[in-house]
């Protein structure tokens, strides 16, 4: 399946709306799926660098420059400073630097001015300290509590209300077995929620893990997915149900659930490139 | 770091101008935005934008992102008034980026409803709707114009600016 030849006009529009007026939660969703289906990585910040560039070009014809205020200037310093004396603090919060784009940058050569050239070696560095954190990453691998998760999510359905479900759509189909018909299941209220798998492809744990992002509808989280946990599915299952573990209490229903095949132990930022499966809550449901 | 900061400093500092209506929040942005920009300095790939074009994605995307959760709209009026307005004579033609310079002339080419409408919504920061109500176009049509300008710019870039590399996402494609 193809998203890009089936919606190229709603691909297109997501991504001038992204470099021009933002998206929510679930817009953001359906792009990543939509730019992983179609394998554009390379181009996702395509029209952001467009309107970026229009966006200088026009204040640089018209002169709409104001300088830098001292006062902010002395502080934006003093960041500076703060950042560059905890490089191993930053590094927890760095996103890793994609191969791809590292090699793609050239060396500074000297021959000119280019401050995020020389910087960029500085914090692929310190990158790199990242690998170190995430030695020590807790595990988020769901417990199996105190009945098995299939069990237990029969006993969530079975409640009254308040319960999402909402069903697995594959993106990248090299990581399914199979037809893809499971679902995943929420209970905001009880904050419980179990993903059924039906064709997800067996993984090998000591190269990969499956993790699970939450997306809620919220416009102040909507750039940084909840994790919720990593797992592993058997060779020879057929069926298997997780359950769902958020790192943190979800301050807003989900509105969509996406699973990224990342390292062993899980990621904190994924790069989103290995997408298997994206299910969308449906509107109206709570 | 200080180089980034006197170099591109007023160029973020305009743009959290612009999109901010509050003093105080454009330099909370612009602290932000500066972390955003030194955290992502492996990022940057002078073969895809300048320093300046990338400061400036970074920059906007935050300030996007602020927009949106404050539910922040520009004034229209003070838009429009601004919007034909020209200085009466260059402050600094010094160049700050030449894909910038290379996107204005992208812009040029476009009819003039075209690029009234990519100029609201890029440098004004307009919403779709607010350009629809400016200009009286149709939302549809606002929206076209957008989608079908920013393809013409990074076109017209991606043409100048990397030949003989592949356009997986041209705007033939985009534009099925």
């Amino acid at each position: 399946m193809n998203s890009d030849a089936q919606h190229p006009s709603r691909l297109s529009d997501l991504l001038a709306d992204e470099a021009t007026v933002g998206l929510d939660s679930a817009e953001r969703a359906e792009l990543d799926a939509m730019i992983a289906a179609a394998g554009l990585d390379q181009d996702r910040e395509a029209l952001e660098f467009a309107a970026a560039a229009l966006d200088v070009g026009i204040a640089q014809s018209e002169c709409r420059f104001e300088p830098l205020p001292q006062r902010l200037r002395t502080q934006l310093l003093d960041d500076a400073a703060a950042l560059a004396a905890e490089p191993a603090e930053i590094a927890g919060r760095i996103e890793p630097v994609p191969a791809t784009l590292e090699s793609r940058t050239r060396p500074d050569t000297g021959t000119g001015p280019a401050p995020l050239l020389r910087w960029a070696g500085w914090f692929a560095a310190a990158a790199c300290l990242v690998l170190a954190v995430l030695a020590w990453m807790p595990s988020f691998s769901p417990s199996p509590g105190a009945i098995a998760p299939e069990l237990a999510r029969e006993r969530l359905l079975e409640t009254p209300d308040g319960i999402v479900r909402a069903s697995w759509t594959p993106v990248q189909s090299e990581w399914i077995d199979g037809e893809e018909t499971g679902d995943v299941v929420w209970s905001q209220e009880r904050h419980e929620g179990y993903m059924r798998f039906t064709g997800l492809a067996a993984n090998d744990p000591t190269e990969l893990q499956y993790q699970l992002w939450i997306f809620q509808d919220d416009p102040a989280v909507e750039a940084s997915p909840v994790q919720g946990g990593v797992f592993n599915v058997e060779p020879g299952e057929t069926e298997c149900v997780v359950a769902i573990e958020p790192g943190i209490r979800l301050a807003k229903a989900p509105i969509a659930f996406a699973i990224t095949c990342e390292r062993p132990g899980g990621v904190w930022v994924s790069d989103r490139s290995r997408l298997p499966v994206l299910a969308l809550v449906p509107q109206g449901e709570d | 770091m200080q180089e980034c900061i006197d170099r591109y400093g007023g160029l973020v500092w305009s743009l959290a101008r612009r999109f901010l209506a509050n003093q105080s929040e454009a330099e909370d942005a612009v602290q932000e935005i500066f972390i955003d920009v030194w955290k992502s300095a492996g990022r940057f790939d002078e073969n895809v934008a300048s320093e300046a074009t990338f400061s400036a994605m970074m920059a906007r995307r935050r300030l996007i992102d602020r927009g949106r959760r404050k539910r922040h709209t520009p004034d229209i009026d003070a838009v429009l008034r601004h919007a034909d307005e020209r200085p009466e004579a260059p402050l600094d033609t010094a160049e700050v980026s030449e894909d910038a310079g290379r996107a204005v002339e992208a812009l040029k080419q476009l009819r003039p409803d075209q690029q009234r409408v990519l100029r609201l919504s890029v440098f004004h920061g307009l919403s779709h709707e607010k350009i629809a109500e400016a200009t009286g176009l149709p939302l549809g049509t606002v929206k076209t114009h957008v989608r079908r300008g920013l393809i013409k710019v990074r076109e017209i870039l991606a043409e100048q600016g990397d030949a003989g590399e592949e356009d997986t996402l041209s705007p033939g494609r985009l534009e099925q």
